[in-house]
């Protein structure tokens, strides 16, 4: 609102009255023109208000996304680094196993650990004697378990003959059952039968399930079994896949920056090249995906689900982005630091290398930066050259066979057993924090070459 | 190319300028000479009657008039360290320098003034071929540093500059120490081998420059973080840590205050003593605190070059005069 004090101004009300050429009509302008800027003044205040409101409200709104796809997605998501473990009384009965030369490792492989389990759960259960009833109690324990127990007897031979009390993994069913004990909707049973559940209880009341941290999570690859899936696989894919796009990508990009900047002739050639540089950075991903297609796997004949060849239609797609941001870092270098250079007597490529370049560093690694991110996160062209694929083993080079990470989350979007849904969103969660952490990394990077004096 | 018949027709020639009293003894050979260095002086004299900028009479443009005219004055020099023979340069389609001949002698300092736009940083930036940076420009007419064509196809651009420094407008210190700063020069001619020799280089280079006492203890510190004058001297001793025989200075006191001006006016008298020194200046006070001769320029013609006393007293042109007594610029 206007002040009162301006708008009844006394002195304002007498100059008015004054004829027009006497020396106070200049200060009756002033005066009106102060009172129609006051006049005014509410009005642009309210304007600014409101102006800063519309970015509040934005802002807010966008947090609130934020939020609601981070409470999502860990809620869902954060079941899946524990997992339930039960106690059983195993005895590593020879017979059973199967083993009579505990020297021969071949054996030592080939025992059957299922039996001991089952022995194990026998003797847990003494009252199940119907067979299809055994063999619904055999199904709670995860095929997990007999690898843990082949480890630990190809650790330690002693333990042939011995007894111990072991905790091993249960199955999915029973895991998924267990974590959705306390939910208000009820229990998910899924596939459980009610004998089932009664065995599942009374173990639990007795103390004899636990659960513990899901370190297979962590540790494996993919795999049929919910249980047994992992992330590790496509994690090491990703980590694979990103160092042969970042190895390949940047230092073509900027010199190809370096060159368009620096040394290209501004004519016709540059300037096509320039545009179809612009056009391919908005060229959609899965259409990389069709060209590394026809180029590394039709046409040089690469084998399919390689990391190497994921790296390579990674750079094709990433090699526009970082080309633009490198050309902008270095566009952006004031002209007097070049002059200087060359005033000296510095060819242009110690101009180049000694003083465009690391000023332009930072720029060009935020490049890298939004493209290394755009390239993880990125389905469509992996799909393309079968990344796709289901793989069991963890990949050790380049030129093993491996998914990615966000194809990963897609096959577990995929399938249908209820533990994958938790499986899915710890991978969300994992593909993330990777971001995160590599973003961080990045800009740690570029604010310690960010030393402009 | 390599004379221009008008100044030849002028007989410049016969006027002996020494490089390194040329203040004196050229007030003598010229006071003789009067000022009979206008061929197109009638033209001129039409013009300035009108005003300065009404060509209108012969309906000819400011530009083509002033073309006309021959340089007057002393352009030639018996000890030139550098000479311009015909220069023509040219961005685009657009004529910046207009046919400038004229001598830079050994020892000197010469100051060229002339209303913005004139061309006397082009003419500068000729000299070190700092104009091979843009793109559409173009050199025509003989450039030479000690009879050697700057502009040869053969010439290298890199020792050129190295002999052939310049100092710019704006203070452009890398983003680096102080050290590595006026280091930069030496390391990258090879000029030193080991650190000691390079450390001596740096101090004196300083020394020289009039900062080291300034900057002796922190001379790991930015050379951004000194002030504009420091900064513009850090890049004095940075160009002279080459040693190059000439020094180019394309105004390098119009960022700084008076204070610093006058530090680095000091300096470049100084300098003078070693080094062959051109510099560009919007300032007439300064040009005829710290030069031995002037060059006026207009609209890309040199018009005048004379002592500088002759021409801040007694200039041949009245051009020259209209400029210095402020009628134009």
């Amino acid at each position: 609102m206007i002040d009162p004090k301006y708008r009844t101004d006394d002195h304002y009300d007498d100059d008015l009255s004054m004829p027009p050429s006497s020396p106070s009509s200049i200060n009756s302008t002033i005066n009106s023109t102060i009172e129609l800027v006051n006049k005014n003044l509410a009005k642009r205040y309210a304007a600014e208000k409101r102006f800063q409101v519309y970015g509040i409200l934005s802002i807010a709104f966008g947090l609130f996304c934020l939020l609601l796809l981070f409470t999502d997605i860990i809620s869902k998501g954060i079941g899946a680094f524990t997992i339930h473990y039960v106690q059983l009384e195993v005895t590593f009965d020879e017979s059973v196993l199967d083993i009579n030369d505990s020297s021969d490792a071949m054996q030592l492989a080939l025992a059957d650990y299922q039996g001991v389990v089952r022995e194990a759960l026998k003797k847990r259960f003494p009252t199940v004697t119907h067979r299809p009833e055994r063999r619904r109690l055999y199904s709670l324990v995860s095929n997990g378990a007999t690898y843990h127990l082949q480890d630990l007897v190809q650790e330690d031979l002693s333990l042939l003959g011995q007894t111990r009390t072991l905790w091993v993994l249960l199955d999915d069913d029973v895991d998924t059952y267990l974590k959705s004990r306390e939910d208000r909707s009820g229990p998910f049973i899924g596939r459980l039968k009610s004998e089932q559940i009664e065995w599942i209880e009374s173990l639990y009341k007795e103390g004899e399930i636990e659960s513990r941290f899901n370190r297979w999570f962590f540790t494996s690859g993919d795999s049929r079994e919910p249980e047994m899936a992992g992330i590790r696989g496509a994690f090491i894919g990703s980590l694979l896949t990103l160092l042969v796009t970042l190895a390949l990508s940047f230092p073509v990009g900027v010199a190809a920056a370096v060159y368009l900047e620096e040394y290209a002739p501004r004519n016709r050639w540059t300037d096509l090249i320039e545009v179809n540089i612009n056009n391919l950075a908005a060229v959609p991903s899965i259409i990389f995906g069709l060209l590394g297609v026809a180029i590394f796997i039709n046409f040089f004949s690469m084998p399919r689900s390689l990391p190497l060849v994921g790296g390579l239609v990674l750079t094709l797609m990433t090699l526009p982005t970082i080309i633009i941001s490198s050309r902008a870092a270095i566009k952006a270098v004031p002209p007097s630091i070049r002059e200087a250079a060359l005033g000296i007597g510095a060819s242009k490529m110690q101009m180049i290398l000694h003083h465009v370049l690391p000023l332009a560093m930072p720029g060009m690694l935020t490049g890298a930066i939004i493209g290394m991110a755009q390239a993880l996160g990125e389905t469509a062209p992996l799909l393309m050259i079968g990344m796709v694929a289901f793989v069991v083993d963890i990949p050790t080079g380049i030129t093993d066979p491996a998914t990615v990470l966000p194809v990963q989350i897609f096959l577990w979007a995929d399938s249908p057993e209820r533990a994958f849904t938790e499986r899915t969103s710890a991978a969300i969660m994992v593909l993330l924090a990777f971001l995160i952490i590599m973003n961080t990394l990045a800009v740690w990077l570029r604010k310690r070459l960010e030393r402009r004096w | 190319m390599a004379f221009s018949s008008n100044v030849r027709g002028n007989n410049v020639r016969g006027n002996n300028v020494r490089g390194n009293n040329a203040r004196d003894s050229s007030l003598r050979s010229n006071n003789t000479r009067g000022n009979n260095g206008l061929r197109n002086k009638n033209v001129l004299s039409q013009a300035l009657q009108g005003g300065i900028n009404d060509y209108g009479r012969d309906q000819r443009s400011e530009t083509e008039v002033i073309r006309e005219i021959d340089t007057v004055g002393v352009p030639l020099l018996d000890t030139a360290k550098m000479s311009m023979r015909g220069v023509d340069v040219f961005y685009g389609e657009k004529q910046a320098i207009v046919d400038v001949t004229m001598d830079i002698g050994k020892n000197e300092v010469i100051a060229m003034i002339g209303p913005s736009g004139c061309g006397k940083s082009t003419i500068l930036r000729c000299l070190n071929r700092m104009n091979d940076t843009i793109d559409h420009c173009r050199v025509e007419g003989g450039l030479f540093l000690e009879g050697q064509d700057i502009y040869d196809p053969k010439m290298d651009v890199v020792p050129l500059r190295a002999r052939v420094g310049m100092v710019f407008q704006k203070p452009n210190p890398f983003p680096k120490s102080i050290y590595d700063n006026v280091a930069y020069g030496p390391r990258i001619h090879g000029l030193v081998s080991r650190r000691i020799e390079l450390d001596e280089i740096v101090e004196l280079s300083l020394r020289k420059a009039g900062l080291w006492d300034e900057v002796k203890d922190r001379l790991d510190g930015p050379g951004t973080g000194l002030s504009g004058g420091q900064q513009q001297r850090l890049c004095i001793a940075r160009t002279i840590a080459v040693s190059p025989e000439v020094i180019l200075m394309d105004e390098p006191c119009s960022a700084l205050d008076p204070i610093a001006t006058a530090r680095i006016e000091e300096l470049i008298a100084e300098l003078s003593q070693n080094f062959t020194i051109a510099i560009v200046t919007h300032s007439m006070q300064q040009a005829a605190r710290v030069s031995h001769r002037t060059a006026y320029f207009h609209l890309g013609k040199l018009i005048e070059v004379n002592d500088t006393e002759k021409v801040f007293t007694n200039p041949d042109h009245q051009l020259t005069e209209a400029y210095i007594t402020g009628r134009i610029g």
